[in-house]
């Protein structure tokens, strides 16, 4: 048996953290009859997985490098967009154009430093993924929301999110 | 089972590489009382190793395979091919049992229009290098028996005129697996096209067989471990009845660097049991090397076998691969109750009636085969959402385009068809060693050239076009579409590099799978295949080296 052994802290500050999120929202959004990935908590997956090391997957030093440089891009891009908001800042609907315009590569002022846009984009939503329909003792799809709702495994099943919760992700207006 | 460190002392043969071929090789030359050693550079796993299934750690992080930026092929992309790019091995896995560790466990028969190809593939470009085989169907029928016998294939003839011929009076030791619910809808509509998909052999029990317990449908296969020995791999199967023997030591982590051999005979190999170590010799009269095709060619080239028509690495194939998925609005999802696969990573129909293709509106007269899954049951979700398509050109989905996906897979049916297409041989598609890069061993890394004939993308185009049309008829819509383009950079089935046939000018081994100019010298992996086929390799690797190990001379 091969044992998964996690971090015990994230790789992200807070700041970070929170932009991960934001951007995973855009990439899928709940809603009230659908998990997303604030439900799933997938900025948990990548803020675990990153600060893991490359026994794990051996491009995790490549990536924890790129992420700091690309979300202080999409900082600086948000920013000039959205009158000095910054990533964590935007609600879903300007998150979702920020990513349209990073996957079709037309960000204006780019570090080249960074990522190519459409790289960071498709990272961006791996990781998304990954955390959302990866298996929960890695950090995301927490309790197993997404395979419940899709029916990995396990029939599926119809997603309510409990009253009162919310799926703790900006601009959800459930 | 266990394995052996001890020294070395006198072996009959030694065998290269603890996978498909050099595990059924132990086991056949154990049988007929010889000793062998098998040498084997990864370790020894236990089906423990693969739990818990998990496909974030063996999938998507590639746990059980070569690293690119470590140990990898150089392949000449561009369209000069003139740019050295490192490549995954997906199906190098570095540990006994080889492959058949992770494999889908599809296991269909080469036919007579693989053997004699020529006879079926008509205009053949003339740029291109086809040759019949050596052998015929037929003769290699009781080997093809023998390996699912031995392996343990679940299955049924008859099926379908489109299916291999099994001859009268034989059968599958054990029943197919339990179709999926899809299969009684996919059926009609073939068949209304005048196809006729049946349930494809599986090396993997339906029912208890051979000391190892039935397939529980846990929902994971290709790219998997078996954490039950249900799925047949050479460990659980030949290396075990050959190490019960006695007479044969698995030695893990032993790495064979180079063939020794001296005036036209074999002497032996050296190996180092950890990178940067010393380099060792172990002799024997007869070396039996199976370690994957583009690696038999590669230490052939290291070990500078003799080679005076330049053929070491030559006519590569790559079976062309690609895949179309549809969804079905007016079926309902297929999870099935319990007399159908409930969700699993295996697939039921294979789907053979373009093999050969008489349709005057193409050219193509050879085509290939579709092995049929279900998206929403057959993939792990990572992979399958990653894939997400809705409809060609409409890839990489995300936000709502996802969730448009999403909900298709939870309240409809759907097919995903994958192809396994007949490749053509060319002389410049070839293996060499590269200049620049080594592997951890210290061995030059696999440099590869190889770019598919337009032949080939037009059959899979044709094909996978077909099987679209007839999935539209049926109220399909077409989601994912993948055809390939003449750039391969290592996906999938493998062969050539050290054709065999009888003429010494034109081939690398003999009709025997013994080199040519080295004696004592035999390859059993897919390198020794003198065109490509079009089906799944392994099950014709195992009846060949049947073939070949049961007729292996006394050694000298």
């Amino acid at each position: 048996m091969w044992l998964l052994r996690p971090s015990a802290t994230g790789c992200f500050d807070k700041d970070q953290r929170r932009a991960v999120e934001v951007l995973f929202d855009a990439v899928l959004p709940g809603g009230p009859r659908r998990p997303g990935a604030a439900d799933a908590d997938a900025a948990e997956y990548v803020d675990r997985l990153l600060a893991m090391g490359p026994e794990t997957h051996p491009e995790i030093p490549a990536w924890r490098l790129a992420y700091p440089v690309l979300l202080a891009a999409l900082d600086t891009a948000a920013q000039r967009a959205h009158g000095g908001r910054g990533v964590a800042d935007l609600d879903r609907a300007e998150a979702t154009a920020l990513l349209r315009d990073l996957a079709a590569g037309t960000l204006p002022d780019w570090p080249a430093a960074a990522l190519a846009q459409p790289a960071a984009f498709a990272l961006l939503r791996a990781h998304c993924i990954e955390g959302c329909f990866g298996d929960p003792r890695w950090g995301g799809n927490r309790e197993a929301v997404i395979w419940r709702w899709f029916g990995h495994l396990t029939p599926a099943e119809p997603f309510t999110r409990p009253a009162g919760a919310t799926a703790d992700g900006p601009g959800e207006d459930s | 089972m266990t394995a052996t460190t001890t020294a070395p002392g006198t072996y009959d043969a030694i065998v290269v590489g603890a996978g498909a071929g050099g595990g059924t090789a132990a086991r056949v030359l154990t049988a007929r009382g010889r000793r062998v050693a098998v040498l084997e550079k990864g370790p020894l796993p236990v089906a423990d190793d693969f739990l818990p299934y998990d496909e974030l750690h063996f999938h998507t992080h590639k746990t059980l395979i070569p690293h690119r930026d470590t140990d990898p092929n150089i392949y000449m992309s561009g369209p000069g091919q003139d740019r050295p790019t490192p490549v995954e091995r997906w199906w190098n896995v570095n540990m006994a049992g080889g492959a058949t560790n992770v494999w889908d466990a599809n296991v269909p028969r080469y036919t007579e229009e693989d053997f004699r190809v020529l006879d079926h593939l008509h205009d053949v470009p003339p740029d291109a290098d086809m040759v019949n085989w050596p052998w015929t169907y037929r003769q290699f029928e009781p080997w093809f028996e023998r390996a699912e016998y031995e392996w343990g294939v679940s299955g049924r003839a008859r099926q379908s005129p489109a299916q291999e011929p099994i001859r009268a009076g034989y059968d599958y030791v054990m029943p197919p697996l339990r179709p999926h619910a899809a299969v009684p809808f996919l059926t009609e509509a073939f068949g209304r096209a005048g196809m006729r998909p049946y349930l494809g052999p599986r090396a993997i029990n339906s029912r208890v067989y051979d000391g190892r317990p039935a397939c529980s449908f846990c929902g994971y296969n290709q790219f998997f471990g078996c954490g039950l020995n249900s799925r047949a791999s050479a460990l659980n199967t030949v290396l075990q009845r050959a190490l019960a023997t006695g007479r044969c030591d698995l030695l893990t982590g032993h790495c064979v660097t180079r063939l020794v051999h001296e005036d036209g005979r074999v002497r032996g190999v050296m190996y180092r049991t950890e990178p940067g170590g010393p380099e060792r010799f172990l002799g024997a009269s007869q070396v039996l090397v199976s370690v994957q095709t583009i690696e038999s060619a590669r230490l052939f080239l290291v070990s500078e076998v003799p080679d005076p028509s330049r053929l070491i690495g030559h006519y590569l194939t790559y079976h062309t691969h690609g895949s179309a998925e549809v969804t079905l609005p007016l079926q309902p999802v297929w999870t099935g109750d319990g007399a159908q696969q409930p969700s699993t990573a295996i697939g039921s129909l294979q789907l053979r009636d373009l093999y050969v293709v008489d349709d005057p509106a193409t050219p193509v007269t050879k085509a290939g085969k579709f092995s049929v899954y279900d998206p929403y049951t057959c993939v792990p979700p990572v992979r399958l959402v990653k894939g997400a398509a809705l409809g060609p050109g409409r890839s990489g989905l995300w936000g709502e385009d996802l969730y448009t996906y999403l909900e298709e897979l939870r309240h409809q049916g759907g097919a995903y068809f994958s192809f396994t297409g007949e490749a053509l041989s060319l002389y410049d598609n070839r293996v060499e060693l590269d200049p620049d890069v080594t592997d951890p061993w210290g061995m030059p890394a696999a440099r590869i050239w190889y770019r598919h004939h337009a032949y080939d993308l037009a059959a899979a185009r044709y094909a996978i076009d077909r099987v679209v049309r007839v999935m539209g008829d049926a109220g399909g819509e077409l989601r994912g579409y993948d055809v390939p383009g003449a750039e391969n950079p290592g996906y999938g089935h493998v062969q050539g590099t050290l054709r065999a046939g009888t003429d010494p000018g034109t081939s690398v081994l003999d009709e025997n799978c013994q080199s040519h100019t080295v004696s004592g010298l035999y390859v059993l992996d897919c390198a020794f295949m003198p065109t490509a086929g079009a089906s799944n390799p392994t099950l014709t690797l195992l009846a060949n080296a049947y073939r070949v190990c049961e007729q292996l001379p006394d050694p000298g």
